[in-house]
C-alpha cells in the first residue's frame, strides 16, 4: 500500500472521527478539572469573585479533623471491601461456570443489584439494617441474638454500609470473572489433570495466574470507585452517627455545597485525586510482578 | 448528485434555517416584554397550584406586560441549585431560602438586596409575629420577608393519655411533668417499647430542632451567644438542658434508640407509636388527617414546656431579593402581594405552614384550637441563629448532637470540643 499523502488522509479521517470524544473529553472533563484546580488556591463561595489565596486550603487541610476522618474512613472502606468484592465474585463467577439449570435465571439474579439504583437499594437496606423491625435483627433475633443498632452504632455503621456496598459490585465483577474463566483454554486444565494435579493446585496453578488480568482489572476499578463511595452514605447516614461513616468525597459535597467553600472543596478533591493516582501506580507495579 | 449547485442549495437551506432562527429569537426578544425569575421551595402540590394559578397570573394581571418566570427549588438541593444559578449569572429575581440563615449567609455576601427602603414606611410589617420579622433581619438590615413558619408546639395523644389515666386537657408544662408523663405514657410489651412516651429523636436534625434545642431555649440559651463569637450552651445550664434530654433516652427509657418503628415515616403520634412529640404544626396535623383520620380529634396541642422561659424551635422560609436584579421595584411589588395576609396565609396552609402573622388569629381557616395553639406558639419560637457561618458549624452541632444521643462521647467532653472547634470557626473572619 501507498505510504505517502494515502497515509496522510487516513490519518486525517481517523482523527475527525475521534475528535467529538476529543473535544467532548477537553470541554467537560479537561478544563473542568483545570478550572478546579486554579479554583483550589482561591477563596470561593460562588456568591461573590474568588480571592486568590495560594497554599492555604491545602495547608488547612492538614488541620482538618473531619477531613482526615473522612479518609481514614474512606481507606478503611476501599480496602475492607476489596477482598470480599475480589473472592467472592470469583467464587459466584465460578459456581456460574457450571452446566446447570436455569443458568441464565441466576447470572440475571446476580447481576441484578448492579442495575438497580443506588440510592433505591440505599432506602431498602435502610429499612433492613432498622434496629427494631429490620430483616438483620429479625433474622438475628431467631438466633437468639439481640438487636443490633446497625447504623446507629458508630462501631457497626461503616462495616453495615461496606456489607451493602459489596453486595451491590458483585455482579459487575462476577461477570467480568466468568468471561475470564471462559476465556482459559481448556487444554491448559486438562493438561493439569493429565498430569495429576488436584482441583486445588489447578486452580492455584493454572486458572488463578491466568486470571490475573481479570483480577487487576476489577481491583483497579473497585478501588477508585469505592474511594469516591458516596451515594449510600448521603442517603442512609450522611457521615453520622458523629462522623463515623463519613468519607472523603462525603466531606468533598459538604464543603461545596452545604458551608459554601468551593475552594477549600477542590482543593480536598485533588487531595483525593493524588491518593487515587498513588493507588493506581502502586497496583500498576504490584501487577508487574505477579502478571502472567 | 453532488457538485457546486448541490452544495450552493445546501448552504442556502442552512443560511435560510440561521436567518429565521434569528427573527424569531429577536421577535421572540420584543414579544417577551419584561420577565420576573422567581426561585420557589417546591414542596406540596397546594403549594404549586396556589402559586402558579393564583398568586403570580394575579401579580400578572396587576403589571401588564410583565411574565413571571417560577424556577422550583428541591429543598434538599436547594444550596447547589441556588449556587449553580449564581454562578452561571442566572440567579432569579428574587428567591426562597431558610429564615434567619439565609438572610444572614446572602446579606453578609450582599448577594442579596438589603429592603430597608422599602420596608421603612411599608405599613405590612407591622402586623408580621416580632419573632418572624427579625427571621429575616441581619445586622439591623431588612434581608428578607418571612412568608412562611415550621412551629414546633408539643402533640399529645389524648386517647393515651386517657389509657394510662392522665388528664387529656392537662397536657405537661414543665420539664418534671413532662418527664412523669413520659415515663406514664410509654407502653412495653415484655421488654420492648411498643410505644414512645415521649419521642426522642437521636440522629440529623430531628434530635436538636424537634429534640433538645427547644430545652435550651427554655433554659434561655442559645446555640451562639449574642454576639454569635461563640457557643451559647457551654455552661452549666446548657448541659443541663442538653443532658434532661439524653436522660429521657437513657435513664427514663421513654423511647427507643431509633424509635418505635411503623408502617409509615412520619410524626410518631400520628402512628400512634408515641404518646407526645414536639413537631411542626402543619406537617402533624396533615398528616394525622392523611394516615389517622378516625383518630383526629384525638390528636391534642400544647404550648411548649417552660424553664426559665416558654420556648420552642421555629423554622421557615423567608423570601429575598437579588441584588442584581434588574427589577427591583417590581420585584418589591411582587413580594409586597405575597405579604398581603390572604395571599401568605393561603400559601402557608397550601404548604403545610403557618402565616408570621398577627391577624390570622381570627381567619376561620385556624379556627380548630390545635391551630390556635400553634399560632400562639410563634411568640415562643427561636430559629437557627442567623449566622453567615450557618453552613459551617451547623454539621458540626449535629455531630455533636448524635454523638451525645448515640452515648457515643459523654455529654460535658462532646460540648466541649464542639465547643472549641466552632468558637475557632467564629473567630476566623
Amino acid at each position: 500500500m501507498p505510504y505517502g499523502r494515502y497515509r496522510k488522509d487516513q490519518v486525517r479521517i481517523a482523527y475527525l472521527f475521534i475528535a467529538p470524544a476529543i473535544i467532548g473529553l477537553l470541554i467537560f472533563t479537561f478544563l473542568p478539572v483545570i478550572s478546579a484546580l486554579l479554583m483550589s488556591f482561591t477563596e470561593y463561595n460562588v456568591l461573590t469573585s474568588p480571592k486568590w489565596i495560594g497554599l492555604e486550603n491545602y495547608k488547612r487541610l492538614f488541620s482538618d479533623r473531619d477531613f482526615a476522618q473522612g479518609l481514614k474512613n474512606t481507606l478503611y472502606y476501599a480496602l475492607g471491601t476489596m477482598p470480599a468484592k475480589v473472592f467472592l465474585s470469583l467464587f459466584l463467577a465460578f459456581l456460574l461456570n457450571q452446566n446447570v439449570k436455569g443458568l441464565p435465571v441466576f447470572r440475571g439474579l446476580y447481576y441484578a443489584p448492579e442495575v438497580t439504583s443506588m440510592v433505591a437499594v440505599s432506602i431498602v437496606w435502610l429499612y433492613m439494617y432498622n434496629p427494631q423491625v429490620g430483616l438483620f435483627n429479625t433474622i438475628l433475633r431467631k438466633f437468639g441474638i439481640p438487636n443490633q443498632a446497625w447504623l446507629f452504632n458508630p462501631k457497626l455503621a461503616l462495616p453495615s454500609l461496606m456489607l451493602m456496598g459489596v453486595w451491590k459490585n458483585l455482579g459487575v465483577n462476577m461477570i467480568i470473572y466468568l468471561a475470564a474463566l471462559q476465556g482459559i483454554p481448556r487444554m491448559y486444565i486438562e493438561a493439569a489433570e493429565l498430569d495429576g494435579a488436584t482441583g486445588w493446585q489447578v486452580f492455584w496453578k493454572v486458572t488463578w495466574p491466568l486470571l490475573s488480568p481479570a483480577t487487576f482489572f476489577i481491583i483497579v476499578t473497585n478501588l477508585i470507585g469505592t474511594i469516591q463511595v458516596f451515594d449510600q452514605i448521603y442517603v442512609m447516614t450522611n457521615g453520622g452517627p458523629a462522623n463515623a461513616t463519613t468519607t472523603a468525597v462525603h466531606q468533598i459535597y459538604l464543603r461545596a455545597f452545604q458551608q459554601f467553600h468551593m475552594g477549600y472543596a477542590s482543593a480536598m478533591a485533588f487531595c483525593l485525586s493524588i491518593i487515587i493516582f498513588a493507588l493506581t501506580a502502586l497496583n500498576f507495579k504490584i501487577r508487574k510482578a505477579f502478571d502472567y | 448528485m453532488s457538485g457546486k449547485y448541490g452544495n450552493a442549495r445546501k448552504t442556502a437551506f442552512l443560511t435560510l434555517i440561521l436567518c429565521f432562527g434569528l427573527l424569531f429569537g429577536v421577535f421572540g426578544q420584543a414579544m417577551a416584554a419584561t420577565t420576573l425569575r422567581v426561585g420557589v421551595w417546591a414542596t406540596a402540590p397546594e403549594t404549586r397550584q396556589f402559586l402558579e394559578e393564583e398568586l403570580m397570573p394575579e401579580f400578572e394581571r396587576q403589571n401588564p406586560g410583565v411574565k413571571v418566570e417560577i424556577m422550583w427549588l428541591d429543598v434538599s438541593k436547594i444550596n447547589e441549585q441556588l449556587m449553580a444559578a449564581f454562578a452561571a449569572g442566572m440567579a432569579p429575581d428574587l428567591f426562597q431560602g431558610g429564615i434567619m440563615t439565609f438572610p444572614a449567609l446572602y446579606g453578609s455576601q450582599g448577594t442579596v438586596m438589603n429592603l430597608n427602603k422599602y420596608v421603612e414606611n411599608w405599613p405590612g410589617k407591622d402586623n408580621f409575629y416580632d419573632s418572624a420579622w427579625r427571621a429575616g433581619i441581619y445586622k439591623g438590615n431588612v434581608y428578607g420577608l418571612t412568608v412562611s413558619l415550621d412551629v414546633r408546639p408539643l402533640w399529645y395523644r389524648k386517647d393515651f393519655f386517657v389509657e394510662a389515666g392522665l388528664d387529656p386537657e392537662t397536657p405537661p408544662t414543665t420539664w418534671e411533668e413532662l418527664r412523669e408523663m413520659a415515663i406514664k405514657l410509654t407502653k412495653r410489651q415484655g421488654s420492648t417499647i411498643t410505644r414512645a412516651g415521649y419521642w426522642v429523636p437521636t440522629t440529623s436534625f430531628d434530635s436538636m430542632q424537634s429534640g433538645w434545642l427547644p430545652f435550651l431555649f427554655q433554659q434561655g440559651l442559645g446555640l451562639l451567644n449574642e454576639t454569635q463569637t461563640a457557643v451559647g450552651f457551654d455552661n452549666p445550664k446548657g448541659i443541663e438542658a442538653i443532658t434532661f434530654y439524653h436522660d429521657l433516652l437513657w435513664k427514663d427509657h421513654v423511647d427507643v434508640l431509633g424509635g418505635v418503628p411503623a408502617a409509615v415515616q412520619t410524626v410518631p403520634v400520628i402512628t400512634g407509636t408515641a404518646a407526645m412529640a414536639t413537631s411542626g404544626s402543619g406537617v402533624t396535623m396533615r398528616d394525622m388527617m392523611r394516615y389517622a383520620p378516625e383518630k383526629f380529634d384525638q390528636l391534642g396541642a400544647a404550648p411548649p414546656t417552660a424553664r426559665e422561659q416558654r420556648a420552642t424551635f421555629f423554622g421557615g422560609t423567608t423570601l429575598m431579593m437579588n441584588s442584581k436584579t434588574e427589577n427591583p421595584d417590581l420585584a418589591w411589588k411582587l413580594m409586597e402581594l405575597w405579604a398581603q395576609p390572604e395571599n401568605l396565609t393561603k400559601y402557608a396552609v397550601a404548604d403545610n405552614q403557618l402565616p408570621p402573622l398577627k391577624n390570622v388569629k381570627d381567619d376561620p381557616v385556624f379556627a380548630d384550637p390545635r391551630w390556635r395553639v400553634a399560632l400562639e406558639t410563634i411568640e415562643y419560637g427561636h430559629p437557627w441563629p442567623g449566622s453567615p457561618k450557618h453552613g459551617e458549624y451547623r454539621m458540626k452541632f449535629v455531630a455533636m448532637s448524635e454523638a451525645i444521643m448515640q452515648n457515643i462521647t459523654p455529654i460535658e467532653k462532646a460540648i466541649r470540643e464542639t465547643a472549641e472547634e466552632v468558637n475557632a470557626m467564629l473567630s476566623n473572619k
